[in-house]
């Protein structure tokens, strides 16, 4: 990780203080609930510039489109408002579960997703469900309160099926592995800190 | 959108045998049925109840891709509608979903060996597939039925290790249910949570698709039947709370049986009945009878009794 990454992951704020304190002992639920909010912050907001950017037509006008059949292609801009608002129903649950535990959510940061044009905002958008996967599986296994884990399974499972649809649209398996990789924290936290410009202090 | 919701409205829910699979936009709270609803069942349980999962779903893949060829999906009805781009990988998701099953079915097995366990045995399945447009649709059903049962086994999982293991698995079978939801013109990602489901109604939503199931005979050879043991038999007790045991209890198939218990005489409340072991509290001194029925996961019944003896102090 090279300085400035660092500084970023840094400027993370309480995301970045857990993954710290978690070096030394297992994160609790409550970090682990903020560790995904920070996730789905990011997503959220990542689906809220891009649809507001770019309109059905801007999708109906990119080359993936024109391989689509006609149903699947009218289907895009829905889907991707579909998950856009998934992603905002995640963000509110998540925090509201925090509330009612008394613990303070992490608020969003400023966002660089650094896309031009419908097919990186595709291919952007693939690498976050993705990694969202990747994240939650490293996490769901540390979670100790029963109902916490089900509930992250539950979010875990559609983000999986959203990561299904993207690789889809960006022509390659739905399904890459039999198994989907865990990723750690320290590794998620590397891998959107070149999506976050600047966060808020923890 | 517009198409969208016809759609949904057109196909919101789908049944599959005794359970009925609602897809509507379920509210989104961080409060999940309680998993402690099953206490009782050990992570060996649960791990041959995904593997029960994953022989059908294996299954169902290796017997239902043998009856098509790629040209199968390059001239299929969802063609037009998907598109040239969908349709030209079809096969191959279709092909890895198979071996992601058949992944899952070996690493489970030698899992559950690790753990001392014994893996049962994949069953004899009828899943009446007649064309690749009622295979995607059995598919879909099936893989959402994984979902639901991976999604709700985690909760209960002890291990920390084993916990991870399932999430790798469940994603995967969320990203094969949003794919064959796209081959068939369904919404991928119905809803912003996925549903759980108990073991229970998981098992009862796979026996249509199950006809025979043989022993594992966990290496004696024998037939091992579905019955029940209602025990602790022949007890006394002066304590006014007091445990039930039926987990000498059988199944033919070595697959996890679901339990329920009822007090057939005399005044006593029953706490945890759809478990193993419910707790029981008396009232007045005297003789209690209690009945478990215990099912298989091919839906094989047993019944038994028991008879407590409360002296009250």
């Amino acid at each position: 990780m090279n300085a400035e990454n660092t500084t970023l992951a840094i400027a993370g704020g309480l995301l970045a203080a857990a993954v710290l304190r978690a070096q030394t002992r297992p994160p609790t639920d409550l970090e682990i609930l903020n560790y995904a909010l920070t996730l789905e912050h990011l997503e959220a907001a990542f689906y809220n510039q891009g649809l507001r950017q770019f309109s059905s037509t801007d999708f109906a006008q990119s080359p993936v489109f024109l391989q689509l059949g006609e149903v699947a292609a009218l289907d895009v801009y829905a889907y991707l408002s579909l998950i856009r608002a998934h992603e905002n129903a995640h963000v509110r649950s998540l925090t509201d579960a925090l509330r009612g535990f008394g613990a303070k959510p992490v608020v969003p940061c400023i966002y660089n997703f650094a896309y031009s044009g419908v097919t990186e905002f595709l291919t952007v958008a693939q690498t976050l469900e993705n990694t969202g996967v990747s994240a939650y599986n490293g996490v769901i296994g540390q979670i100790n309160s029963p109902s916490i884990r089900t509930a992250a399974a539950t979010i875990a499972t559609v983000e999986g099926r959203h990561a299904s649809y993207l690789n889809v649209l960006n022509n390659q398996l739905a399904a890459p592995s039999a198994f989907d990789a865990p990723k750690s924290m320290t590794e998620i936290v590397a891998a959107i800190a070149p999506f976050q410009r600047s966060c808020p202090a923890a | 959108m517009e198409n969208t919701t016809s759609r949904s409205s057109r196909r919101n829910f789908f049944s599959t045998g005794a359970l009925t699979i609602g897809l509507g936009a379920a509210a989104v709270t961080i409060s999940p049925r309680p998993a402690a609803a099953q206490t009782g069942v050990t992570d060996l349980q649960i791990l041959n109840f995904a593997l029960t999962l994953e022989h059908l779903e294996a299954a169902f893949y290796n017997q239902g891709l043998m009856r098509f060829v790629a040209a199968d999906f390059s001239a299929g009805a969802f063609v037009p509608l998907v598109g040239t781009l969908v349709a030209a990988k079809a096969f191959d998701n279709l092909k890895a979903f198979r071996d992601h099953e058949n992944a899952h079915v070996d690493r489970l097995r030698t899992v559950i060996r690790s753990l001392g366990g014994t893996p049962v045995e994949a069953c004899q399945y009828n899943f009446g597939i007649t064309s690749l447009t009622n295979f995607i649709s059995t598919g879909a059903i099936l893989e959402e039925v994984g979902v639901m049962a991976y999604a709700g086994a985690l909760g209960m999982i002890q291990s920390a290790d084993l916990r991870t293991a399932g999430a790798t698995i469940a994603t995967v079978e969320a990203r094969h249910a949003a794919y064959l939801n796209l081959l068939q013109q369904d919404i991928p990602f119905p809803s912003a949570t996925d549903s759980t489901r108990t073991m229970a109604e998981i098992l009862a939503a796979a026996a249509p698709f199950i006809t025979t199931c043989t022993s594992t005979g966990g290496g004696g050879g024998g037939t091992t039947t579905t019955k029940a043991v209602a025990g602790p038999k022949n007890a006394t007790t002066v304590q006014k709370f007091f445990s039930l045991d039926g987990t000498a209890s059988t199944s033919s198939n070595g697959a996890p049986l679901t339990y329920n218990w009822i007090v057939l005489s005399g005044a006593a409340g029953m706490t945890q009945s759809m478990t193993a072991t419910p707790s029981v509290q008396f009232a007045a001194s005297g003789p209690y009878t209690f009945e478990l029925t215990v099912t298989d996961s091919t839906g094989v019944k047993a019944t038994d009794t028991v008879t407590i003896n409360y002296f009250g102090r």
